[in-house]
This record gives structure tokens, C-alpha cells and sequence, in this order.
């Protein structure tokens, strides 16, 4: 299921402190109904405090929880419509997978063939087909994982919440657990919301990201959108992969510390020039330079072949510079030591504003 | 086999033999003596079960009593054993490690300090009489606080609960947070994650703490004798007596070998119904 224009969840200045130290600033958030939707942000940016809001197991000292166009902001997480699949599982360890999966719906008295229907169900679209009546002990980090996961989805929550979910895995399993939550996200719709520190891991579920930082939400869009068009240094360098130039803007221009510069109105004060590494061309020091481009020379200081493009650093003066370049007959061009000169066209950086 | 005992021997030999000759030779004896008899101030070793008989017939009485206070000393320490322990671990936060301390340090002063602690503040003219009447409260001093199965109950239960808290706190350390915000996110209310998730857990302390607490009380024979009073006859002073003022060794056996046997029984029904009744029906 796709994204669509139902809110499912509208947090309306929500926040929360912990002693002197606030974990969450007041902030909006809404969520559609069938969003894939990533909380991304540095640790201690107070994600899991707001994933923990929208569960039930932290009250806002301010602000309202609405799901379902119901206000929940005071109740208790047993009373909510969401469920979440916990940083380490928290799985019961004195029952089998079976039982663990069931029991959200033995509380619920849920039928008896009913139940017995949908733990089928479940476990076939989870695959943990020959494992039901094993102890949760006996089981490896995927299986966990997906024990967990469908101890929360047989519940049929409005919303799956899920806290750092492949953190605990290796990264091949990280890979593959990837690629089936999103298999089971496309198959059986929903939303689900998840936090995450590792930015891959947001842009390769989520189809919305919230980027954090310091208890406020400071950027919220696809992924697509976030990386082309970043609000923040903060942003940029979080998501993918940035070049920040430093540089002041005067009277309308911008003048780079590193030397040239460019016209660019608005106020004047401190910004930043981001550029993409894949959005800057590299060649030797003496080529001729294109048409209205900006460049900065320096020395060619590492070449890394990565598959699909090779990878160069680059210092100039004290700063490094990171250049994606799938043109192999450059590697011929310039060597380790070289002078080189890296530039772009004016069109493909970005300024922002210094946070 | 012979690899296996090499290796192993010089760590299971002092051990094992301390173990056969001071304990399972004297038991097996006294176990072989109970089916002896006494008659006539001399003994008779041809194999009788007269004893036992004996046993159920008159002092049906004494065992009936012996394991009632046992019991009740024994469900209600472990009771409030399991709420202290409980406190500490999920409600005192970083004052859990002090309490838990204090609770120990209690041990200190032993066995027969508590007991005399209590005679002292239920006698006659204990604390708690002294108190009352100068309060005004009452005019003559109450006797009946002390010599009867409540002050054993109490004396008792007071020497055992430090030892019953730990056997349970230790069960509830391994108790993981997590899962218990799982249950509630499942839908459970804060009793049913208690009962389903957090009892069955540590089940195994409970039956340690109920079992340490029940067999002492069960065994004692100094408690009862000096706060029990004339009518409390638990089968530990019982016992004592045919050591040694009755001479009757042999009757003497018959009634241990049934204390023992009738603990056994009592032990394992609880565990079972303990395991019954928090079963997972999920």
C-alpha cells in the first residue's frame, strides 16, 4: 500500500524533558496512512523518546497524540492501536514462538480459530515455518527479529512502531531483513514508523524520512527530496554524502574562504556551499576549465576503485574534498600527488544556511 | 570411565566422603532403626513399622499442627519476601542495593538473639504490654502475646525472611524490562504482566524461598519451645524428646523419616501447582 492522504498519526507540539535535559522540543509530526516513515537522527537526538510518545510509554509534558483521529495523549500503551517491535526483541523468554506470537491475541480473547488461523498466517509471511514450538532462547538474532516482528503484526496495529530493528544484526542479515520488511510493508500495507541512526538503513525501507536533531525534527520529506534539496548543513551531511565550503555572504555575493566566489542573494551573513561529491569533475591542474564553473585546485591525495565509480579525496589547503567520478579514463589522468583542479557548474551546489 | 575419575577425583573425593560418612551413613542407620521398637527398655531389631503407626495414630495431632505452622510460616514469608524483593528490584530505583543490604545485615545477632528479641517485646512485661498500658490502653498486662503458634509464627518468620528474599531477588534480577513494556504493548494490564510475565519467570525462587522457609520452621525444635508455649508441640521438640529424655531412638527416627516424607509431599504439590497455575495458555 502506498502512501495516501489519510493521517494516521498527527502529533501536535509534543514534548518532553527529562529533568533540566529536553529530549524533544515542541514539534509537529503527521504521518499518512500507508507511510513507510523513517525517524533518522544522530543518538541522543531524542528519536526513541519520540517513537516512545507515539507508543504510550512516555506521556508528552506538552502537546497532543492523535491516532486514528483519536487522542490517545494519555493513554496507556495497552490502549493504543499501535504496537512495536523492540531494540533487542524483548521477547518472553518463559514461552515458545508460538506463544509469543499468539499472545496479543490471547489477551484480546481472540477466538480460538481465529488465533489459530492468523498465527498461521503470520508465520508464513514471516517464514518461521518449523520453528513454533521452539523456545525463543534457541533462537538466532534474524529469527528473533522475526518473532518479534510478528508477535507485533498479528495484532493489526494502525501503526507498527520499531525501535532501531536491525541494529543487533550482522550486516548481511541487516540486508536481508531490509529487503523483508519491505516485502511485508508492500504485502500487507499499514504504516510503520521507524527509528534509525544509520542513514542507508533510512533511505533503503523508508519512503519518509524525519531527519532529527537535538530534540527537534528538522527536515521531513522523501528521501529523494531531502538529498537534492538538504535545508540544513546538518541535513546534508547526514543524508549522503556532503562537500561543506565556508563562506560569507555580502552585498549579494558569496565569497568561499577557500578563494572565489559567486553572486547569490539575500542577507548578509555566515553560509555554507554544499556540494555533492558525483556533482564535482576532477581533472589535472592544467586543463582548460568549462564555462562558468567554480573550481578550487589542490593535490589528488587517494583514488579508491568502488565497483561503479572510483572515489577521490582531494586536500585543499587543510580541507578534504570527496569527488565520485564514474569516468574511468580519468584514473589514467591524474595520479596520487598530482596537482588537480575540482569543479562544478553553479547550478549544482547549495547554499545553506550554517546549522 | 577411568579417564572421567582421574581427572575428577581429587575435586569430588573430600567432598563425597565427608558427605557418605557424616551423612548418608547416619541417616541410612537411622532410616534401618526406625523400623526397630523399643519394648520393655529394650531394643528389638526385628522389623516392625509400629513406629510409624505409632506416629499417625498418636501424635496425629503434633504433625497436623508441626506443618500448619510450617506452612504458614513458610507461604507467609515467602509472601512478604516477594513483595520486599519486588520493591527492590522494580520500584527503589539506585536505593535497591542499601535496602537489600539492610535486610541482610539483620542476619547479624543470630538465631537465639531474635528469639529472646521477641520474648522481650511480647512478654508479660515486654515492650509491647509496657507501651499499651502507658498509653492507657489496656490495664493489666496481656498475656496472651506470647506462648502461642502466632509468636512462633512471628519469631520464626522474622529469622527466616532475610534468607527467603534472597533466592527471589535473584530470580527477579534475570526478570529483562523489555519484555514486560511487550506485554503491555500487547495489550495486557499491569496484573496480567505480573502474573504472566514476571511470576512464571521466577517461579524456581519462589519454590526456593517457600522451601527454605518451610522446612526450617518445620525442623526447629528451640523456637517453639521457648515462645510456643505448653500446646504447641511441634513434632521438632517431640523428636528431641525421644533423643533424649524418652529414649526412644528408634520411635524418634520413625517420626523424622515422616516430617521428612511429609515435606517432600507438601514441597513438591506446591511446585506442581505452582507450575500449573502459571502455565502459559497463550
Amino acid at each position: 500500500m502506498a502512501s495516501t492522504d489519510e493521517t494516521i498519526v498527527r502529533l501536535t507540539g509534543i514534548s518532553k524533558s527529562f529533568g533540566d535535559l529536553v529530549a524533544v522540543h515542541p514539534l509537529d509530526l503527521t504521518i499518512q496512512r500507508g507511510d513507510f516513515l523513517a525517524i533518522l537522527g544522530p543518538s541522543g537526538c531524542g528519536k526513541t523518546t519520540l517513537l516512545n510518545m507515539i507508543a504510550g510509554f512516555l506521556y508528552p509534558d506538552s502537546g497532543t497524540v492523535e491516532i486514528g483521529g483519536r487522542d490517545v495523549t494519555r493513554q496507556s500503551p495497552d490502549r493504543r492501536p499501535t504496537n512495536m517491535v523492540f531494540q533487542g526483541y524483548g521477547l518472553f523468554p518463559h514461552m515458545t514462538v508460538r506463544q509469543n506470537i499468539a499472545y496479543g491475541l490471547h489477551i484480546r480473547k481472540t477466538p480460538k480459530n481465529e488465533l489459530k488461523e492468523r498465527v498461521r498466517e503470520i508465520i508464513d509471511l514471516v517464514h518461521l515455518e518449523e520453528l513454533e514450538e521452539r523456545g525463543v532462547g534457541q533462537l538466532s538474532g534474524g529469527q528473533a527479529q522475526r518473532v518479534a516482528l510478528a508477535r507485533a503484526l498479528i495484532m493489526r496495529p494502525d501503526v507498527l512502531l520499531l525501535d532501531e530493528p536491525l541494529a543487533a544484526l550482522d550486516l548481511k542479515l541487516r540486508k536481508a531483513m531490509q529487503t523483508e520488511l519491505r516485502r511485508i510493508h508492500n504485502s500487507i500495507g499499514g504504516t510503520f514508523v521507524f527509528v534509525t541512526h544509520d542513514q542507508s538503513e533510512a533511505m533503503g525501507l523508508a519512503n519518509q524520512i524525519a531527519v532529527m536533531s537535538a530534540g527537534r525534527i528538522v527536515q521531513q520529506g522523501t528521501a529523494e527530496d531531502i538529498y537534492a534539496t538538504p535545508q540544513s548543513r546538518f541535513v546534508s551531511t547526514f543524508i549522503g554524502e556532503a562537500n561543506i565550503l565556508r563562506g560569507r555572504r555580502s552585498g549579494g555575493r558569496i565569497t568561499l574562504v577557500l578563494g572565489g566566489g559567486f553572486e547569490d542573494a539575500g542577507n548578509d551573513e555566515d553560509v555554507v556551499v554544499m556540494l555533492r561529491p558525483e556533482a564535482a569533475s576532477l581533472a589535472p591542474a592544467d586543463a582548460p576549465l568549462p564555462d562558468d564553473a567554480l573550481y578550487l585546485t589542490g593535490r589528488l591525495e587517494d583514488a579508491v576503485f568502488l565497483g561503479t565509480y572510483i572515489k577521490y579525496t582531494v586536500a585543499v589547503d587543510d580541507e578534504i574534498f570527496a569527488v565520485h567520478s564514474a569516468d574511468t579514463d580519468l584514473r589514467g589522468r591524474v595520479a596520487i600527488g598530482d596537482a588537480v583542479q575540482l569543479s562544478w557548474a553553479h547550478t549544482e551546489h547549495k547554499v545553506l544556511p550554517d546549522t | 570411565m577411568m579417564d572421567w575419575l582421574r581427572r575428577h577425583l581429587p575435586f569430588v573425593l573430600p567432598s563425597t566422603t565427608i558427605f557418605l560418612f557424616c551423612f548418608a551413613a547416619p541417616v541410612a542407620y537411622f532410616f534401618v532403626m526406625s523400623f526397630w521398637q523399643i519394648k520393655s527398655y529394650r531394643l528389638s531389631t526385628d522389623p516392625t513399622a509400629h513406629n510409624y503407626i505409632e506416629v499417625w495414630t498418636d501424635y496425629f495431632s503434633s504433625l497436623w499442627y508441626t506443618f500448619a505452622v510450617a506452612s504458614v510460616i513458610g507461604l507467609a514469608v515467602t509472601t512478604v519476601a516477594f513483595g520486599f524483593a519486588y520493591f527492590i528490584r522494580f520500584k527503589a530505583g539506585r536505593w535497591g542495593t542499601p535496602l537489600l543490604f539492610v535486610a541482610l545485615l539483620t542476619l547479624f545477632g543470630g538465631y537465639l538473639t531474635k528469639i529472646y528479641v521477641w520474648k522481650t517485646i511480647l512478654g508479660q512485661s515486654g515492650v509491647l504490654n509496657t507501651a499499651l498500658q502507658a498509653i492507657g490502653a489496656i490495664d493489666e498486662p496481656i498475656t496472651a502475646f506470647l506462648y502461642n503458634p502466632l509468636a512462633v509464627v512471628i519469631t520464626l518468620g522474622h529469622y527466616t525472611l532475610p534468607l527467603a528474599i534472597l533466592p527471589i531477588y535473584g530470580a527477579l534480577r534475570s526478570v529483562e524490562d523489555v519484555p514486560l513494556r511487550g506485554a503491555r504493548d500487547l495489550g495486557a494490564r499491569p496484573w496480567r504482566v505480573f502474573k504472566e510475565i514476571v511470576l512464571p519467570q521466577c517461579q524456581a525462587g519462589i519454590l526456593f524461598s517457600f522451601t527454605l522457609t518451610f522446612l526450617f520452621a518445620a525442623g526447629d525444635y528451640v523456637t517453639p519451645l521457648l515462645v510456643g508455649g505448653p500446646y504447641t508441640s511441634m513434632m521438632g521438640v517431640i523428636i528431641q524428646h525421644q533423643f533424649g529424655l524418652r529414649f526412644n531412638a528408634p520411635l524418634g527416627a520413625a517420626m523424622a523419616f515422616t516430617v521428612i516424607a511429609v515435606c517432600m509431599i507438601i514441597i513438591g504439590a506446591l511446585g506442581l501447582a505452582l507450575r500449573q497455575s502459571l502455565k502459559v495458555r497463550a
